[in-house]
């Protein structure tokens, strides 16, 4: 695998809770190499959706389904559940 | 919003390939807020048959999904599930335990008999029937 180096900035309150999580030992190389590979793949996803979409259109049935599945899914973490 | 991640298990990850709305709509609503939409590679052995025409549906969406593979500590974890629910398969307790490798995990099935079951003996991963 080619690699490229780069100089990047982070917000430091975010560095600092990351190293109370992990440790000072962190391997920043590959926490950058999964944000990249996550961004891409969600990316590639919704281009997915928007080529299902495209051939067989959400009807409103569909979007009312499918918006109460999101429901279940947020609410069912809520605290307290 | 405390949802990290969701992980589909075969029967939903069949019907996303056949096109579920329901799925789509949820799973576009996931991706836009940086959830991962993943899938344990056990589920692939559920989900596929080795035919090309016949997998093209699940292999299609499959591609742009994360994999999760089956490490060791998540097969000990699976085993130890397996051993407080024994009617339980171990398709179903490798996809709760990779689920619990994650807080805030959402599970989302077609058939949670046994997945609800496990996941209350850790009570670190949310069922949703799709």
């Amino acid at each position: 695998m080619a690699t490229r180096k780069l100089s990047i900035t982070v917000d430091t309150g975010l560095l600092d809770a990351l190293h109370r999580q992990e440790g000072e030992d962190l391997n920043f190389s590959a926490i950058v190499n999964d944000a990249l590979s996550a961004r891409i793949k969600r990316h590639n996803l919704i281009a997915l959706l928007d080529e299902m979409d495209r051939e067989a259109p959400i009807t409103s049935e569909g979007l009312a389904a499918g918006e109460a599945l999101w429901q279940r899914t947020v609410s069912s973490l809520t605290p307290g559940r | 919003m405390a949802t990290n991640r969701i992980l589909l298990d075969s029967g939903a990850l069949t019907a996303f390939g056949d096109g579920d709305q329901a799925l789509r709509v949820a799973i576009r609503r996931a991706t836009t807020e940086g959830i991962d939409v993943a899938v344990p590679t056990i589920v692939i052995a559920e989900s596929t048959t080795g035919n090309g025409s016949i997998d093209a549906n699940v292999n299609r969406v499959l591609k742009d999904l994360e994999l999760v593979e089956l490490s060791t500590a998540i097969a000990r974890r699976a085993a130890a599930l397996r051993y407080r629910y024994k009617a339980a398969g171990v398709p179903d307790a490798v996809v709760i335990a990779t689920a619990d490798a994650i807080a805030g995990t959402v599970v989302y099935t077609s058939d949670p008999r046994d997945l609800v079951t496990l996941a209350a003996i850790t009570r670190r991963t949310t069922v949703v029937t799709i």
